[in-house]
């Protein structure tokens, strides 16, 4: 499918990252910037990124914080080989490494309780004929949070997102799992708009207690990203000026 | 059904790793295919200006 079409190297913006693309369009969705911003990261923290894709969220979460120790699992071999060669070329072998297999056998891949965070940006289209990188094909809320259950350890962390109005149904998933939702923060396009999308952080065997952040919205008009969302993009000038 | 770009896009790109099914090419303004669009909305989430809507 993929194969013929040539590899490009895009700048993250970010420390001086570069990630391994195939095709024009960029790397990554806004979803894996939004949801490396949401996770709160530790000195030292032990991370287990399910679906890594290309790698985007282990590049962003080292761009945050240098101390962390990444593992990612990929099923696809293409994207696989495309993250291997962004580690490689960041030098980044010693932070960041990445397993093929999948998500439903986690088990049999990687040992219990070894992680602090686990991190997802989740299939949440529903083709099943589809990418199974954005369509439930190989891998459901249900996989994302037994996978995460066995990885973590006592009160450790998952990072999800998922559209806004599948959020309930993600929150009784994970809590059939013994993951407490802790933390949700929507995001929308504009500021008098629904939400379309929702980053949610659960803790295992946590008590109840939710916090529910400020909205974000991505743009403050036509054109103007907002401050919120230059921060987290960590851009200095307004978005539509440069291009 | 299937969304339509308007001539409001300022070209910037967002939409395009956005869209499941690849169905969003690059041009002075970007099109959708509306033979792959499944009418998820996600070009229209990200689009600063507004300009993806279901046709």
């Amino acid at each position: 499918m993929s194969e013929q079409i040539e590899e490009r190297l895009e700048d993250l913006q970010l420390c001086g990252l570069q990630i391994y693309t195939r095709g024009k369009a960029s790397a990554y969705t806004t979803d894996a910037v939004l949801l490396a911003d949401f996770a709160q990261l530790r000195h030292q923290e032990r991370i287990c990124d399910l679906g890594t894709g290309s790698g985007i969220l282990p590049l962003l979460l080292y761009g945050r914080e240098n101390a962390i120790q990444v593992t990612g699992i990929e099923l696809q071999e293409d994207l696989l080989i495309l993250a291997r060669q962004s580690i490689a070329h960041n030098g980044l072998e010693g932070y960041i490494r990445v397993i093929q297999g999948d998500v439903r056998d986690v088990r049999t891949l990687l040992p219990q309780k070894a992680f602090s965070l686990v991190i997802s940006n989740p299939p949440y289209f529903r083709d099943p004929a589809g990418d199974p990188s954005r369509h439930q094909s190989q891998c459901s809320f249900h996989d994302i949070a037994l996978a995460a259950a066995w990885l973590l350890n006592n009160g450790g962390r998952l990072c999800v997102c998922c559209p806004a109005e599948q959020v309930l149904q993600m929150a009784e998933v994970l809590q059939e799992r013994r993951l407490a939702v802790k933390r949700l923060r929507f995001v929308a396009s504009f500021a008098d708009r629904a939400p379309y999308l929702c980053l949610v952080e659960a803790r295992l065997g946590a008590k109840e207690g939710l916090a529910v952040l400020p909205q974000l919205h991505l743009y403050d008009g036509p054109g103007r990203l907002s401050q919120a969302a230059r921060t987290i993009y960590h851009m200095e000038q307004e978005w539509g000026e440069t291009r | 059904m299937a969304y339509k770009i308007s001539d409001a896009c300022i070209a910037c790109g967002a939409c395009q790793p956005e869209c499941p099914t690849e169905a969003i090419t690059e041009g002075p303004i970007y099109v959708i295919d509306a033979d792959k669009c499944i009418d998820c909305g996600a070009c229209a989430n990200v689009c600063p200006v507004d300009a993806p809507a279901p046709k």
